[in-house]
Parts: structure tokens; C-alpha cells; sequence
């Protein structure tokens, strides 16, 4: 037995049409997958526990509320919610159709039950279709309604989450803050710094755009900066953002 | 007064003229605070007469035993004041005007008045509170014709107190006037 | 999303990250104490005490550090030795401090030291100070005053000295120390009491009321060579002396004229000259800073205020106006506040007026303090104040948040005075 039998039959086309091939079919898939993926990121499925009848703008909820949910509850709620509706929408009608047929039957005898019966189906599909719209637009209604409330909760949430991170990053930096050199200035001027970190909270970089006019604050707010590095993170990773900028004031601002 | 002087003039100047006379001069120029000098007059211009003498030790023998004597007025020397005042409490008018009497007998006599005051508040305005108190008695003497210049007020402040507890009671020993005469200190 | 929009969004994401800026605003500050890490110098076991203790003391006792326990290293750091700021950092530390203590061949020592921006990860500085064998102390002082300048920008008060009275029984003793409290030195030793010593400012001489003669007379006493002469016995007392900035003059209350009064003179007692002219008691007077005013204490309004008056005489001003018993007026060396002692419901505490707002802080809480003395950089008073019945010196820092107890020798300890800085 020879080695060559055992080996894999060469190739007789040209090299260069199969690499081609192969290169260009990589690409697509490569493309294709971006293109799927950053599409599916687009809609980050952060959805919010609601109580499905409360319409009112509820109270602040509690911290575990406000965790994401992936739900395929949307599509669903629709469809039950119009059967409830049904039999309240219906009694309306019925009663205000009532009336009218009534007046009808007594001026005519024989051809009136048979015209009844045709006129009641007539009414009855007219009916149907009209209760079918009128729950069509109450769904439609009510999702649009449902979606913004979920909208503005998340909104809510994300100001929350947002909130409780700026003050981790305010408590940390103002502990590394003197208090003697923020007595000893003058006023209360403010100093804006510029201030980039690393996707883990370090500080990468430092600048100041504004001088609050007293060199010695404005270093120790440097190195306050630069002390309390790394930074605090958010609890929601999407609220982390790279790029800060710190206005420093030596005292509490008199009602703050 | 009056009765007093006229004879203590007349000696003297007895004893002047026969001075005069004589060679050694005599000891006896000053004035006598008592009446004891006797003066005979013998004017004989050679034989010297034993000049009287002025004993002024045994006088202030007595007097600095006036001072220390228990049982006369003299020996007490604390005034004491109330809180926060100066004046001078009418139980202690009589012993300001025995040492003013002697003071204003004994010329010669000084008296150092030391004012003190309580522990409360800083040291150097203590120190003015009790000279505010020393000040008061030494005026109260002159006007009962102690000279000034045998007065000296000053103050200790809080700093000689008579007990160190932090109570009024203390406090009430401390806020003095102290008396020393010449001599004691 | 159409593939055109995903273009965008990949074009579009690329310069976003240098436009969006979370803006967050910060005031106040929090920090009490830089944290500090003093490592033993190397080489300093050579002598007593360890130079790198003796600094680690100072700044923690100077109230703006906090000093960190650092392992014992072997072989110990020095000025030489490549720092791992990140292993400072990782230690909690803000600042680094290393050097040696080494022998030089002439028989002599120098102690050398660096100081390190652990936050900033670059150096300070260092400095190399000659150590005599028998004045390590002095030598630690002076590095600490070198740290404490590189890290916060104001001059150090560690070298400097400070006076006060103890009485033993029936002695008293009239001491100059370190501004530690220790080292102390007995300068005049009496069975009658000594108060009020205060520093000339070139720091060679004290002025000070002794009651040697059974009345208050204030004497000049040269340190270093223990000579004192009579500057004011008057008649009547003599007492509360107080130096011009430029040690030309003398302010003394003085009872001649009748009362308490103030007076200025040479201070061999010539040139007198009375400035106040009131029937009340006016007396501890004190110069400002630049010798343009001088603060006393008087009861010319009923009760004890404090007032201020030209230099040369004239129409004093009242300065305290809330409560009914401020005395003692101490200038803080700046200018700009003056200390004083105030009743505050019968306790007797120390009080700051800032002179240009006019706003009181009582920075103690005690009972009977007296005698505040700012040290020379302003930033801590020294004072007498009295636990459980004796009389010891406490610190506060003047913007009251520290406060500490002076290691003073035992016996009843009052009166103390800070000593300028010495050059």
C-alpha cells in the first residue's frame, strides 16, 4: 500500500477560480452575520413587567422591576383582550337596535316575519362588522397605549439606573476632595474637567476646560479625578458612557 | 491736735537754739510723735546736756505689735468682695478707717494692697479686677488721710488664691484686698 | 432596516463615541486626611529615635494626614529605589515618603528624603538634610516641614517652638518645647507665679509677668544666654506685655496712672507712652499682624468686649458684640480672624471671628479654655484647658474639625504660647 492512496485526490481546477470562490463566499457570510446581528441589536428587548389594567402612570417600583424581561407577551394580549370586550360592546348595541325593529313588525303582518329575519341577519353581520372594528380599534388603541406605557417605564428606569451612577461617580471623586483646600477658596467658582475612561471605569484621560481661578483646587479636583479611578459602573451596562464631563464647585450650592 | 503740737514746737525749737549752741550737733531735730521729749532748757554754752532722745524703736515696736495683736483691729487685714464688684461692704468700714488712722499716725508706715480675684475667666483681666479692688481701698484710705505715697496698689490676680475648689464658696475667699505692711513683704 | 441605514449606522458609530458627554456637576469636598505611607528610612536604625517615626508623627499630628501602616520592607526603600506606584495605589496610599539616614565618611550623618504624587505616580522632590548624632529629632522636624510643604503648598510648623508655665506644688517653672510637646527645657524657676509669656518675634527673647516681688512686673528674658532684665515695674502692676511685628515696641498694661491701662515702650522700659485713656480696665492688648492695629479686651461698655485701636492711640472700636464676657484677643497670624475666649453659658470656650464677614465660630466644646495661640502658618491653635481638674495644652485645628492633647510634662500646665517660625 502506498502513502498517495490514502491521500485526498489533488484538485485539478485552476487554484485561483476555487479561492476565489471560497474568499467571496466568507465574505458573504461574514457580511450576512454583521447585518443580522447589528439588525437584531437595534431592537434591544428590554421590556418592563406591567400590570396589564392599571392605566394610570404607576408609583416608583421597586429596584427588581426595573431588570429587563425578554417576553413574547405583545402579541399575545390582543387577541383575549378583545374577547372581554365583546359582551360589553354587544348589550349597546342590542339594546339600541331593540327598540327599533319593534315599531316595524306592526303596521305589516305576513311578509314581516320573513323580511325580519332577513333584515335581523343583515343587522346581525352589520353588527358583527361593526363590533369587529370597533375591537380592532380598542386593540389597536390599547397596544399603542400598552407600548407607551412600557416605553416610559423603561425611559424611567434608565433615568433611575443613570441617576444612581452619576451619584456613585459624585460620592467617589468629592471623598478624594480636601475639604481644606475647598474652604480656602474664595466664592464659589466652578472648574469643568473633560474626562475619558476605559470601557472599565479606569480613567484614560484628564483635561481641564475650565480653570475655577484657584490653582490649588483645581489640582486637588485632578487628583481627586485621578484617585478615584476606576470609576463606579453602572448597573445596566448600556448606560455606560465613555465620555464625562465634571463641573467642580468648592462648596454646596446654599437650598442644595 | 493742736494740744500736741504746741508743746512739740516749743521743745524743738528749745532744743534748736541750745544745739546751735553746742559743738555736737544732736540727734533730736525730727519732730516727736509723742510728747516725751523733755526738753530743759539749760543755757549754758559750755556743759553739754544729754540731748532727749526720740526713741522711735520702741514706738514702732509697739505699733508692729498693733499690727500682729489678735485682738486689735489692725492685725485683720483681708477685705472681701461680692461677684463682679468693687465697693466696699459697709461690714468692712471700720477696719479701713483703723488702718487709715495708723497709716495716717504712722507717715513712715507703707502698705502694700494686693487685690485679688476668682479663678473665673482669663488671667490678665483677673489681674484688673483685682487692681480695680486694690485701687478702691487705697482711695478710701487717702480720703481718710493716708498719704499716697505710702500706698502701693497692685494686683495678684487670680493667682494667690486662699483655696482652689471650683465652687462659690472658694470663689467668695478669693475676691479680696490682702493688706501687707513694710516689712511683711 | 434597510442595508443603506446599516452603512450609516457603522459610519455613524465609528465618531459618535466623541460626541456624546455624560455632564455630572460635583460640590463640596469630603476628604479630612490624605492617606500617607512614611516608609522606615534605610540605614535609620543608626540612630535614635528612627527619623522616619518622628515625621510619620508629625504629619498625623498636624491633622491634613493620615498615616498608613507600611509593612516592614527588606531591604528597605529609599531615595534610590524605583517606586511601584501601582502597588502604592493598590496600598490605599496618596503619597509616599522614603529615604536613608547615611554616614558620610567625615564621620558626620545626612538624612535624606523624597516625597511621591502616588495618584499622580511622579515625584516631589528630596532633600538631603545634615544630622548631627545628638539632633535627630530636630533633623525629623525639619523633614517633615519639607513633606509637609511639597504636599499642601503651605510652610510646616514642626521646628518651631512653643512656651508655657507649669506649676509643681509651690514651684512654678516657665518651659520652651518642641511643638510636639516634647524636649522640653526649663528657662525660669519660681515659688511665686509666672503668666503670660509671649515670644518676640525673632524668637530669641520671652516677655513675661513674674509676681517674684509680690506684684506683677514684666520682665525681657534672653533664651539663650538666660539673661533678663526688668522691662516694666512701675509703680502698682505691671503685667500683659505684647510685641510689635517688628520687635521694636513693647504694649504692657500698666495701674501707674490709676486703673488698668495701655501703655507702649522700648522694651528695656524707655519712651513710654499711654494709649488708652478710659476709667475702665483695658488690658491684654495684642498687635495685628502688620502692626497697624492693636486689640485689647476692656469693660468700658459694662462687660468685657474686645476692641481694636490704631497702633499710636486713638478712638477705639468695639469688634465682639454677641455674647456678654469675650476676652483675650489672639490675631491669627494672616490677619484675617482673631481668636478670642467667650463665656458661652458659663463655659469658657474658644470663639474665631472672621473679620471680614463678621461671622463667629465657637470652635471648642470645653470648659475652661484659655490662652489660644495660632501657630505661625495658621492652621492649628494651641491652648490651656483643664481635664479632670489639670491643667493641660490642647490643639484645634482652626477650621475646628481636629482636635488634640499636647504631651506636656506632669503638674498643672497653663498659659502657652506658640514660637514663630525659625529661620
Amino acid at each position: 500500500m502506498s502513502a498517495d492512496a490514502l491521500a485526498f485526490p489533488l484538485l485539478r481546477e485552476p487554484a485561483m477560480l476555487r479561492s476565489f470562490v471560497l474568499a467571496a463566499a466568507m465574505h458573504a457570510v461574514l457580511i450576512t452575520v454583521m447585518f443580522v446581528g447589528v439588525r437584531f441589536q437595534s431592537h434591544p428587548p428590554a421590556t418592563v413587567e406591567v400590570e396589564l389594567w392599571d392605566t394610570s402612570p404607576p408609583p416608583p417600583p421597586p429596584q427588581a422591576e426595573v431588570k429587563p424581561e425578554v417576553k413574547p407577551e405583545p402579541p399575545p394580549p390582543p387577541p383575549p383582550k378583545v374577547e372581554p370586550e365583546k359582551p360589553v360592546a354587544k348589550p349597546d348595541i342590542v339594546v339600541q337596535k331593540k327598540p327599533e325593529p319593534k315599531p316595524k313588525p306592526k303596521p305589516k303582518a305576513k311578509p314581516e316575519p320573513k323580511r325580519d329575519r332577513d333584515f335581523e341577519k343583515r343587522m346581525r353581520e352589520q353588527l358583527a362588522m361593526e363590533q369587529k372594528a370597533v375591537a380592532e380599534q380598542d386593540s389597536q388603541r390599547k397596544e399603542r397605549e400598552l407600548k407607551a406605557l412600557i416605553a416610559k417605564q423603561q425611559q424611567a428606569a434608565r433615568d433611575r439606573g443613570l441617576a444612581t451612577w452619576t451619584d456613585k461617580i459624585k460620592s467617589k471623586i468629592r471623598s478624594r476632595i480636601p475639604v481644606q483646600v475647598a474652604d480656602a477658596v474664595g466664592g464659589n467658582p466652578d472648574a469643568i474637567f473633560s474626562v475619558s475612561l476605559l470601557p472599565n471605569g479606569e480613567v484614560l484621560t484628564v483635561r481641564m476646560k475650565k480653570s475655577s481661578g484657584n490653582k490649588a483646587y483645581d489640582e486637588a479636583v485632578e487628583r481627586a479625578i485621578l484617585g478615584a479611578s476606576p470609576l463606579p459602573k453602572p448597573d445596566d451596562a448600556s448606560l455606560f458612557q465613555r465620555q464625562l464631563e465634571l463641573t467642580f464647585r468648592p462648596r454646596d450650592k446654599p437650598g442644595s | 491736735m493742736t494740744t500736741r503740737i504746741l508743746p512739740i514746737i516749743a521743745a524743738t525749737s528749745l532744743v534748736a537754739l541750745f544745739a546751735a549752741c553746742s559743738t555736737t550737733p544732736e540727734g533730736g531735730d525730727k519732730p516727736a510723735a509723742k510728747p516725751d521729749a523733755a526738753a530743759a532748757p539749760a543755757p549754758e554754752a559750755t556743759a553739754r546736756k544729754p540731748a532727749p532722745t526720740v526713741d522711735l524703736t520702741s514706738r514702732s515696736r509697739d505699733g508692729s505689735a498693733m499690727l500682729k495683736d489678735p485682738n486689735n483691729i489692725l492685725s485683720k487685714r483681708q477685705i472681701f468682695f461680692d461677684f463682679d464688684k468693687y465697693e466696699i461692704k459697709p461690714e468692712y468700714k471700720g477696719l479701713v478707717e483703723a488702718h487709715a488712722k495708723y497709716l495716717r499716725e504712722n507717715p513712715s508706715a507703707k502698705m502694700l494692697l494686693q487685690g485679688n480675684a476668682d479663678e473665673r475667666g482669663s488671667r490678665e483681666y483677673n489681674v484688673g479686677l483685682g487692681q480695680r479692688r486694690s485701687d478702691t481701698v487705697k482711695r478710701a484710705l487717702i480720703l481718710l488721710g493716708a498719704k499716697d505715697g505710702q500706698i502701693e496698689s497692685v494686683s495678684l490676680g487670680e493667682e494667690k488664691p486662699m483655696c482652689t475648689d471650683h465652687a462659690e464658696g472658694c470663689w467668695a475667699k478669693n475676691r479680696r484686698d490682702d493688706m501687707l505692711y513694710g516689712g511683711e513683704y | 432596516m434597510s442595508f443603506a441605514r446599516f452603512l450609516l449606522l457603522c459610519a455613524g458609530l465609528c465618531a459618535s463615541s466623541a460626541w456624546a458627554q455624560l455632564a455630572i456637576e460635583i460640590t463640596g469636598a469630603g476628604a479630612q486626611r490624605t492617606p500617607i505611607a512614611v516608609t522606615p528610612f534605610a540605614g535609620e536604625s543608626t540612630l535614635r529615635p528612627p527619623v522616619s517615626a518622628i515625621i510619620r508623627a508629625d504629619l498625623e499630628r498636624s491633622g491634613l494626614f493620615r498615616s498608613l501602616e507600611v509593612p516592614s520592607l527588606q531591604p528597605a526603600l529609599s531615595e534610590a529605589s524605583s517606586i511601584n506606584y501601582a502597588e502604592w495605589r493598590a496600598r490605599l496610599a496618596d503619597a509616599l515618603v522614603v529615604g536613608s539616614l547615611v554616614a558620610l565618611p567625615n564621620g558626620r550623618f545626612e538624612t535624606r528624603v523624597r516625597v511621591d504624587d502616588v495618584v499622580k505616580q511622579s515625584r516631589l522632590g528630596a532633600v538631603a538634610l545634615p544630622t548631627p548624632k545628638e539632633g535627630v529629632r530636630a533633623v525629623g522636624h525639619r523633614a517633615a516641614d519639607y513633606v509637609y510643604e511639597k504636599l499642601t503648598g503651605e510652610k510646616g510648623v514642626f521646628s518651631t517652638l512653643i512656651a508655657y508655665v507649669v506649676k509643681r506644688g509651690s514651684a512654678y517653672e516657665l518651659q520652651i518645647a518642641d511643638a510636639d510637646g516634647l524636649g522640653d527645657q526649663t528657662v525660669l524657676k519660681s515659688f511665686e507665679p509666672i503668666i503670660s509669656p509671649t515670644w518676640s518675634p525673632d524668637g530669641k527673647r520671652l516677655a513675661y509677668v513674674s509676681f517674684e516681688n509680690r506684684k506683677p512686673v514684666v520682665y525681657v528674658h534672653s533664651i539663650a544666654d538666660a539673661k533678663r532684665t526688668v522691662a516694666a515695674n512701675f509703680r502698682g502692676s505691671n503685667s500683659a506685655p505684647a510685641w510689635s511685628p517688628d520687635g521694636s515696641r513693647l504694649a504692657v498694661t500698666l495701674s501707674r496712672e490709676g486703673g488698668s491701662q495701655i501703655f507702649v515702650m522700648a522694651p528695656n522700659g524707655s519712651g513710654l507712652k499711654r494709649l488708652t485713656t478710659s476709667a475702665a480696665i483695658d488690658t491684654e492688648p495684642r498687635y495685628s499682624p502688620d502692626g497697624k492695629w492693636i486689640y485689647f479686651t476692656s469693660d468700658r461698655g459694662g462687660t468685657p468686649q474686645i476692641y481694636r485701636m490704631n497702633a499710636t492711640g486713638g478712638d477705639p472700636q468695639r469688634i465682639t458684640f454677641e455674647g456678654s464676657y469675650n476676652v483675650t484677643p489672639r490675631p491669627s497670624p494672616d490677619g484675617k480672624t482673631l481668636a478670642y475666649i467667650t463665656r458661652n453659658d458659663s463655659k469658657f470656650q474658644v470663639a474665631l471671628l472672621d473679620l471680614a464677614n463678621r461671622q463667629v465660630q465657637i470652635i471648642t466644646d470645653s470648659d475652661r479654655d484659655e490662652s489660644p495661640s495660632f501657630a505661625p502658618n495658621g492652621r492649628m491653635i494651641l491652648l490651656a484647658t483643664v481635664i479632670n481638674g489639670r491643667g493641660v495644652l490642647s490643639a484645634v485645628s482652626a477650621d475646628g474639625r481636629v482636635k488634640q492633647r499636647l504631651t506636656t510634662p506632669a503638674g498643672d500646665v497653663r498659659e502657652p504660647a506658640w514660637g514663630p517660625f525659625i529661620d
